[in-house]
């Protein structure tokens, strides 16, 4: 698996071949507390960087998932329908949206700055 | 015989325009060839809200123990169920007959047909009105395989069936699964789809989808429905949609669209000057009854020469899981709009009650600030949406709303934190 790479919004980024993998990251999730439902665009949809892609709803809040990236949704993770609670479980493989587009694109953080910079975003 | 007003069917949209033209003075004559009350009141809403209401209530007796509530072998009797739902039915059908004769409406028992502009024929009379209202509601369309039977049948089942297999994921098919899952049968639902609920907010039909299939049902999606074979011991019920039905009408006098509806405008005007249609008759009718009557009443305020003003927004519910109601557009189908969520695992009645996972989600246009949307899904969602639809006919705003005070403990106080989250994200833009 190609290297991963973070979003201010707490999303992580991976990229191969045109398609890039969305989700959150460990940080996240254990902000979040249990992971009740997730809310996700259909394949077909478009995202847009910076804009809401969908909508994560834990016991404590619900938050927007913002998308790093623009492009087409090319798969949704819907096993997470079913049981959102996967992504507390292992919120790297359990990724949220697969989108079509060209490269990474810019601001995104390593996972060393992103480390060291979680808990003031 | 001579009438203000001819109706054509004793349906919701019929006696709601009956009674909407009584009430302005004018002389109404009502034809019904089947039950006073239509489709809702014998074959739909009422019934199967009913089911809803006892299956819901057996579920509860078996699972109330963490309230320190238990009884000792909780039986189930289909036949005294099935009993109470006919003597329902049958109390509000002979409320709305005596309604009727008390309001001096003549009502007719027989196959009516338009034979012209003010001229309608039934048994063999013509009876002249001035308006004349064509509220022949729909049927369940022919089941998609053979085998296969109708909701109206489902309604007449002498026993609960042990496999209950349904083909179609729309309202009435989830309504059903959930009733008869409560009440013990297998429940599988099949679609065409990549779910249940086409036409409704993903999160609503995600969510009830998880619902049903925590309450055992199985999902199919994907499904090529006509292919699918009747098991030897399962009940196969096709909810695939109802068709329009029309009386006889003399040649060319209204159009009849590919829906086989008939066209009408927002008033119920059809082509011809006098003739009006409302309700699930209508090309394109969402096929709902609260639809319906209004669109029946509309329609006689047309005809008394009223200033109709503009249509209200739609609102639309589901009766199964906790309940579900939608009204205006979500988030994905208005253009540049903003949502705000509140979950129901904060709410305090919620958590009191059932628990379960919920949610009151608001859209308003960031521009003006006005309420253009709302899905619910929550205990009560369609007591609740009722506030949002005044708001959205009404052109508030989130600041409006947020201005009356919901009462506590109520489901209600979800608008309320729902309004204040939207506000803080307008806000933020
Ligand atoms: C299982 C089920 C559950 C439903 N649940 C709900 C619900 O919970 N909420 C909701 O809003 N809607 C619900 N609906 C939809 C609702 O029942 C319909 O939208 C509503 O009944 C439409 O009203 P209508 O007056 O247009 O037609 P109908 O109710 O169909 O009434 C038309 C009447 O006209 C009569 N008629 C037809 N032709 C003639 C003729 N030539 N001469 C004389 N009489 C004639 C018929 O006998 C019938 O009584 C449900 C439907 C079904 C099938």
């Amino acid at each position: 698996m190609s290297e991963r790479y973070y979003s201010e919004a707490h999303i992580w980024v991976n990229g191969e071949e045109g398609i890039l993998t969305f989700g959150i990251t460990d940080h996240a999730q254990e902000k979040l507390g249990d992971v009740m439902f997730v809310n996700l665009p259909d394949a077909g949809d478009t995202v847009e960087a910076g804009k809401r892609f969908g909508d994560i709803e834990s016991i404590k809040t619900v938050s927007d998932l913002i998308a790093p990236a623009s492009g087409e949704v090319t798969e949704v993770n819907t096993a997470l329908e079913d049981e959102p609670e996967l992504l507390n479980e292992d919120p790297y493989s359990n990724w949220l949206i697969r989108i079509k587009a060209d490269g990474l694109p810019g601001g995104l953080m390593s996972e060393e700055e992103y480390l060291s910079r979680k808990d003031e975003l | 015989m001579r009438y203000d007003i001819a109706v054509i069917g004793g349906g919701p949209a019929g006696y709601s325009a009956a009674f909407e033209a009584a009430a302005r003075g004018m002389s109404v004559v009502l034809f019904e060839y089947g039950e006073l009350g239509g489709t809702c009141l014998n074959r739909g809403c009422v019934p199967t809200k009913y089911l809803a209401h006892a299956a819901g209530r057996y579920h509860d007796a078996v699972t109330c123990g963490q309230d320190g509530i238990s009884f000792d072998g909780v039986k189930l009797d289909h036949n005294r169920m099935v009993s109470r739902m006919n003597e329902i039915v049958g109390s509000l059908r002979e409320g709305l007959t005596g309604e009727l004769s008390g309001k001096g409406i003549t009502v007719i028992k027989g196959e009516a047909s338009v034979l012209g502009a003010g001229l309608v024929g039934c048994g063999g009379e013509s009876f002249e009105a001035s308006g004349i209202l064509i509220a022949t509601g729909s049927g369940s369309s022919k089941p998609l395989i053979s085998g296969a039977i109708t909701s109206d049948e489902l309604l007449k089942l002498k026993t609960i069936p042990k496999k209950l297999h349904i083909l179609g994921g729309g309202t009435v098919a989830v309504e059903f699964a959930e009733i008869f899952s409560m009440l013990g049968s297998s429940v599988t639902i099949s679609v065409r789809g990549e779910r249940i609920l086409r036409g409704w907010d993903k999160e609503i039909a995600v969510s009830l989808s998880r619902s049903l299939k925590s309450k055992g049902v199985r999902i199919n999606t994907g499904c090529d429905l006509t292919a699918i074979k009747c098991g030897d011991d399962e009940t196969v019920l096709s909810a695939a949609g109802r068709l329009p039905v029309l009386p006889d009408i003399a040649g060319g006098l209204v159009e009849i669209s590919e829906d086989g509806g008939i066209v009408a405008d927002e008033n119920g005007c059809t082509s011809t000057p006098g003739i009006y249609a409302a309700g699930d008759v209508l090309s394109g009718s969402l096929k709902l009854a609260h639809t319906s009557m209004e669109q029946g009443r509309r329609a006689i305020r047309h005809i008394a020469g009223e200033n109709v003003g503009p249509e209200a927004v739609p609102v639309r519910c589901i009766y199964a899981g906790q309940e579900a109601a939608s009204v205006g557009c979500t988030e994905a189908e208005a253009d540049n709009a903003v949502s705000a969520k509140q979950s129901m695992l904060s709410n305090a009645r919620t958590v009191i009650s059932s628990g379960e996972r919920g949610f009151v989600k608001i859209v308003a246009d960031p521009k003006t600030h006005r309420v253009i949307g709302a899905q619910l899904m929550c205990e009560r969602a369609g007591d609740m949406v009722p506030e949002l639809a005044l708001a959205i006919d009404r052109g508030l705003t989130v600041d409006e709303m947020l201005y009356s005070v919901r009462p506590h403990p109520s489901y209600s106080e979800a608008v309320t934190g729902a309004l204040r989250n939207l506000s803080e994200k307008i806000d933020a833009l």
